[in-house]
């Protein structure tokens, strides 16, 4: 168990859950009453502004993990393992370009799912929907299991309360919010963890300098400053493609695409990369200050709140906390509400009851929302620690899903037979090396596989797509162009 | 015979007292890696531990530290101490590669327990071949992706423009 | 300094500088789209 147990009193963090608790909900009923309908609750208007958009993409993809893993691999990892973690961003700057252009395409556009349908047909979409459920639902029970871990450790409060509080709070304020809630509070939420970070890494700076750092390292770890260091050189593009994959596909991006204004789409994308990008590396600096610092560490997975523990006190166990609550909660509602979303579009309007009108619709939306709680607070109960793994597990699976949302956004001649033979080859291969080469090969060999597979597809085939297809605002008018 | 008999029993009992109020510090038991045994370690990190000893005396003394030894030999004679204080864990990472030899002691007030039995710790990184044409690989796809989204936005800007 | 050691400096310094531009950039657009009417 970590020294670092209960910085917190568990009194002082139930205060906090509940002050930030309260108020999220409190902000949810709040906003929640903008939504006039039920495109308006899945997509906040399709009205969203620059500052709302960028922030909102940022705060989703800054998880606890970013700001916990980060220390991680930069202890076990040295420097590169920081800057393997923040090539994650370049999803969001390369899915900037593509954002405007599914705007241009599907004006009247809802999931990711439309798009794969329209664009390739029934199988490819089956396979795309189990791909983003398994990699949604494993993202949603490692932030649950995560939330539940380090509230814990910071202040004593058991896990299974500190799960269930706040998988309950995210569920209640996304039920009465919707879009709104979602991107009302990641704005508030963004603005936290940025400050947090910062304010650590400050005071951390201050209490030691770089050069102490680096001394310590070159002459104890010199592996971690080493360029050559292996794990960390695959892990920098086994990361990005993971990363790919994860934005490419999830319909956390698209809906956020859909829901933006369509001038600002791709600049909230384009700058929610470059806000994320420094932060693994702002957050991650202070997994190797614990050597410097004499402090030990016995769990790997608690670098962070143990540095920020000893060199700030109370203060500094606070501000993990709080920063850690936003991280989870930015991303747990916007997992919530996108996959209701992809759910109750994809699966319950147009598969198994096309004729439901937007009020039956809510209701379907609504009781996803809650389900998908209790089945990821269900996961998440026996607190299963490879269930975490599982998320890992997923990389090939979303990295073999970029190639079909490429070549579909951009070739005309790619075809559904190419882009489901591409996802299947790429999961295949990308599992396979997972288990023979190693966790830190198989997004890598799944991007490199289905990238293959897809090219040689569509230049095989005789297909070519008629764009317009794709815009069902189109199809029900009369066929304009 | 007597007095020589009354005489062992009183030395050997001083002994046992004197014994008994300064009691030596056990050896830990190494689990990761096991104590004799080769832990594996493929990415150069590992997280040592071991079993903490049974210190059940009246808390003479203070508490129990440790101090884990790093060798780069089974002999310790290059080696550096680690101090991992009142845990029984510590990570080790950026392990250069081969064999690593491990062993840890345990501390109180200034007394020193003996050393554990060592264990190994084996540090396999990938064959730098493997690791140079993963590396291409990575860069070629990652090229590739670049241009298609790149070209596929130009071209598909340009068609827009020529269809109006 | 060695080089790599002002790696070091650029990449923490510089990360956290960045943050905290990040922080007030944010700021600054919302007010701006708060001025025009655009925030949703």
């Amino acid at each position: 168990m970590s020294e670092v147990s209960a910085v917190l009193a568990p009194g002082t963090g139930w205060l906090l859950l509940a002050i930030f608790g309260l108020a999220w909900i409190a902000l949810g009923v709040f906003w929640g009453r903008k939504a006039k309908d039920f495109e308006g609750f899945m997509l906040a208007g399709r009205n969203v502004g620059l500052a709302l958009g960028a922030a909102t993409a940022m705060a989703t993809w800054v998880t606890s993990n970013t700001v916990m893993l980060a220390p991680k691999f930069a202890l076990q990892m040295g420097v590169w393992g920081m800057l393997a973690y923040s090539t994650a961003s370049f999803g969001l700057f390369l899915f900037a370009p593509m954002a405007r252009r599914i705007r241009r395409l599907m004006p009247r556009g809802f999931t990711s799912g439309d798009f794969i349908r329209l664009r390739f047909g029934r199988p490819a979409w089956a396979v795309f929907l189990l791909i983003s459920f398994v990699y949604s639902m494993a993202w949603l029970v490692s932030m649950g299991m995560a939330g539940g871990i380090v509230l814990e450790a910071l202040s004593g409060i058991d896990y299974r309360f500190g799960m269930s509080v706040i998988l309950l709070v995210c569920v209640v304020y996304t039920l009465f919010g919707g879009l709104y809630a979602v991107i009302g509070t990641d704005f508030i939420q963004s603005l936290i963890i940025l400050a947090g970070i910062v304010a650590v890494g400050a005071v951390v700076l201050s209490r030691i300098d770089l050069a102490a750092i680096h001394g310590n390292l070159a002459a104890e770890q010199p592996m971690l400053l080493s360029v050559l260091m292996p794990v960390a050189l695959l892990s920098l593009f086994n990361n990005m493609f993971f990363g790919f994959g994860e934005v490419f596909h999830n319909n956390v991006w698209w809906s956020r695409a859909f829901a933006m204004k369509e001038a600002v789409a791709h600049k909230a994308f384009g700058l929610a990369g470059l806000l994320w990008f420094p932060i693994p590396i702002a957050a991650g600096f202070i997994g190797l200050c614990a050597g410097p610092l004499g402090i030990n560490v016995p769990d790997p997975d608690m670098v962070g709140p143990l540095v920020a523990g000893q060199v700030l006190g109370g203060a500094g166990a606070i501000v993990m906390f709080v920063v850690v609550f936003c991280s989870l909660a930015s991303s747990i509602d916007s997992l919530l509400a996108a996959t209701a979303d992809l759910l109750t579009e994809d699966v319950y309007r147009k598969w198994l009851a096309p004729a439901s009108d937007p009020a039956r619709l809510r209701r379907v939306s609504s009781w996803l929302i809650v389900g998908l709680g209790a089945l990821t607070w269900a996961l998440c109960m026996p607190r299963l620690g490879d269930l975490i793994q599982v998320l890992f597990l997923s990389g090939p699976l979303v990295a073999s899903a970029i190639w079909p949302v490429v070549g579909g956004l951009f070739w005309r001649k790619a075809s559904g037979p190419a882009a489901l033979a591409a996802m299947l080859a790429g999961s295949a291969a990308g599992l396979t090396a997972y288990f023979t080469l190693g966790w830190f090969t198989a997004s890598l060999i799944s991007a490199a596989v289905s990238a293959a597979v897809m090219a040689l597809g569509t230049v095989m085939s005789k297909a070519r797509f008629d764009w317009s297809a794709l815009d069902e605002s189109a199809a029900a008018g009369g066929g304009s162009r | 015979m007597i007095s020589k008999f009354v005489v062992a029993l009183a030395a050997w009992w001083a002994l046992a007292a004197s014994a008994a109020a300064a009691p030596t510090l056990p050896a830990p038991r190494m689990t990761t890696p096991p104590a004799g045994g080769v832990a594996e370690a493929p990415e150069g990190h590992l997280l040592a531990a071991w079993e903490p000893v049974d210190a059940s005396t009246d808390g003479a003394g203070g508490p129990v530290r440790y101090q884990l030894e790093i060798g780069r030999d089974p002999g310790f004679e290059r080696a550096r101490i680690v101090v991992a204080g009142a845990d029984s864990a510590t990570l080790l990472s950026g392990l250069r590669g081969g064999d690593t030899w491990l062993r840890v002691r345990a501390l109180r007030g200034g007394a020193a327990g003996s050393w554990s039995e060592p264990g190994t710790v084996r540090v396999d990184y990938p064959d730098l071949g493997l690791v140079r044409n993963l590396f291409a690989l990575g860069a070629a796809t990652g090229v590739f992706l670049l241009a298609a989204i790149v070209v596929g936005v130009r071209r598909t800007a340009a068609r827009r423009e020529s269809s109006r | 300094m060695t080089f790599s050691q002002t790696v070091l400096a650029v990449l923490v310094y510089g990360a956290l500088a960045a943050s905290a531009a990040g922080g007030l950039l944010l700021l600054v657009l919302l007010a701006l789209d708060v001025k025009n009417e655009r925030i949703w």
